[in-house]
């Protein structure tokens, strides 16, 4: 064959050769797995959340803290799920940490107050969660990743007691008969004790984020708050309800096929169905509606407005 | 009928060349008429993917997808058709002006008893000059052609492939972008109000959705490509291939750019025009004589030449 025959034979050979390709995709692509059908939802997800971070970044950019005295500044670093390390500067000034106090000695004795708390912590906790943001964004991070690094970092800190009048810090003791240490911060087992928090006993968002010290409620809001300010596309709520250890409270998302769909309470008002997520826990099998506990009874959505 | 007179090729302008060549050329064009036929069919299925999604009616889609098909099938016979020049040729000295072939033939200025010969002497005259040059045919195959013509060549068709290798895709990926859709669909639902929810993902009473279960193309296109990832661009440079191949073989193999039936078509012209020429030469030679034959008598006054009308 002459090299003139070869060329108009070898192209033609090539474009049936394509066609029966395509036609061999056409026939066996779902085998192949060459479409990932989740993709596509996470996506939009990410990119509408993205879209919202950026309309608040400009809006956060007005008002900006530049006085540095007036700060209070914190580094936090923690594992995420994923097994990453994520690493947060930030800081809070300090007559926001004081006004925050004084909300909530004020605040109801119940589970409103957490409604008082969120409202008022929203302004003084606007720099952490700008440092937040930039991780998800500079990580790339999805919303189902985002909740975790969110979460896994208000689940670093160790387990405190948190208490008022009504039950000491020495009255405390937990099942194996050992009790607390009186210190109010973040100490391993068998961990440290606040006492005299009222008038709920929970601390305030910005309190866990200047002090890192708290128990179910306290690290459950401070989580909810952050999700909250995201603003990412999902609903977060407190949750409260009881389990074999006694009264307990937790976080609540409102997210589409999560990984575990054990625990979870309905909003009986708006139909949404929120799943519990423990954050006094700080393992990977802690995740989203994992069932960390036996027993789930009376589990309630308190919505936060 | 051979398939290649679909795009107009007529064998029988071949018919001086040997037996072989002439079954090898017919061969290369009716291979390059089914080869646009596919592609015309790849274009007509795309677009009946995409009116499908838009208007949601099957003789509206099928019907715009025939159009289409046809469409493209006409563009790129266009583009085939147009392909075939001669640059390169010797004979493009001779095809872009036929004085010089009259030239080189003596056909200039021929003696009136030229003229006597019947009009089949002339054709054959015609018809020998045509085949002195065939012999005189040499190709230089690297001869440069116009570049921004085959550019803009390459780019429409580049641009279609394009096009409708995402139509392609959808039709081949449409169960699992409606996967991919009713997951969204469920995360939207917590939010009734949303715009995409209402507007793209929920389908109206008396139009329900076909094939694809959206009423939007870019969002149809964004399930595919982020589905897709890297395998998207593949599949795009598959199909972009099976559009490119025709019009690489228009102007690069040397079996259609200086093929056979190239030169034979511009000799069968050169040779019409030719033959032509002399038959209007022999006439207006005739014509000229019985002119001056006339006695004609020329008024200025009247403007009128009359013939005979002299008086005594």
């Amino acid at each position: 064959m002459t090299n003139e025959k070869k060329y108009f034979n070898v192209s033609q050979i090539f474009f049936w050769a394509l066609i029966a390709l395509l036609i061999i995709l056409f026939i066996v692509k779902s085998d192949w797995g060459l479409f990932n059908e989740g993709k596509f939802s996470r996506q939009y997800l990410f990119d509408d959340s993205m879209n919202k971070i950026a309309v608040q970044e400009e809006e956060n950019k007005k008002t900006e803290e530049s006085d540095d005295s007036a700060l209070i500044k914190r580094t936090w670093q923690w594992k995420s799920f994923d097994g990453k390390t994520y690493s947060l500067r930030f800081s809070i000034p300090k007559r926001e940490y004081e006004s925050s106090k004084m909300v909530r000695l004020k605040s109801q004795p119940n589970h409103s107050c957490w409604n008082e708390m969120f409202n008022h912590d929203r302004k003084g906790l606007r720099n952490m969660v700008e440092g937040y943001r930039n991780i998800i964004k500079e990580q790339q991070l999805d919303y189902m990743q985002a909740l975790q690094m969110v979460v896994s970092s208000a689940q670093n800190f160790e387990y405190t007691y948190v208490t008022n009048n009504t039950q000491p810090c020495r009255k405390i003791k937990d099942i194996l008969g050992n009790k607390p240490s009186t210190d109010c911060k973040s100490q391993p087992y068998p961990h440290g004790c606040c006492d005299n928090v009222e008038p709920f006993a929970v601390y305030s968002p910005i309190e866990y984020a200047v002090n890192g010290a708290g128990d179910c409620d306290t690290k459950s809001l401070f989580a909810m708050a952050i999700l909250k300010c995201l603003n990412m596309g999902f609903d977060a709520e407190m949750l409260f309800g009881e389990v074999e250890a006694g009264h307990h409270a937790m976080l609540g998302v409102c997210v589409p096929n999560p990984p575990h769909r054990n625990l979870y309470a309905n909003d009986l008002r708006t139909g949404k169905r929120y799943y519990a997520w423990e954050c006094t826990q700080r393992n990977d099998n802690a995740d989203l509606g994992a069932p960390v506990w036996r027993m789930f009874k009376n589990w309630r959505v308190h919505p936060i407005r | 009928m051979p398939l290649s007179s679909q795009i107009g090729i007529d064998p029988k302008i071949m018919e001086k060349l040997p037996t072989d060549l002439i079954k090898r050329q017919v061969y290369i064009y009716n291979s390059l008429t089914l080869m646009l036929f596919v592609v015309g069919l790849i274009s007509a299925v795309s677009a009946t993917v995409y009116s499908l999604i838009l208007f949601h009616q099957w003789f509206l889609a099928i019907g715009i997808g025939i159009f289409i098909g046809a469409l493209v099938f006409n563009l790129y016979r266009l583009f085939l058709m147009t392909g075939l020049d001669l640059k390169g040729s010797t004979l493009d000295y001779y095809y872009t002006k036929h004085e010089n072939h009259y030239q080189e033939h003596n056909f200039y200025g021929l003696p009136g008893t030229a003229y006597q010969h019947a009009d089949e002497i002339l054709k054959g005259w015609a018809a020998g000059a045509k085949d002195q040059l065939r012999d005189k045919i040499h190709t230089n195959p690297s001869q440069p052609r116009n570049m921004f013509t085959i550019a803009v060549r390459v780019f429409v068709m580049a641009l279609l492939g394009v096009i409708f290798a995402n139509g392609l895709e959808i039709l081949m990926f449409s169960q699992q972008i409606n996967v991919s859709m009713a997951q969204l669909k469920d995360l939207l639902q917590q939010q009734p109000n949303d715009w995409t929810y209402k507007y793209i993902l929920t389908p109206s009473a008396d139009e329900p959705f076909i094939l694809i279960n959206a009423n939007s193309l870019l969002l149809t296109f964004d399930a595919l490509a982020a589905g897709l990832g890297k395998w998207k661009l593949i599949i795009d440079i598959l199909v972009l291939s099976i559009y490119m191949i025709p019009l690489i073989l228009i102007y690069r193999s040397p079996e259609i750019r200086h093929g056979a039936y190239v030169q034979e078509l511009a000799l069968h012209e050169i040779n019409k025009t030719t033959y032509h020429y002399l038959i209007t030469q022999k006439y207006c030679y005739t014509f000229s004589l019985q002119v001056k034959e006339m006695s004609l008598y020329f008024n200025k006054h009247s403007h009128e030449a009359r013939k005979n009308l002299t008086t005594n």
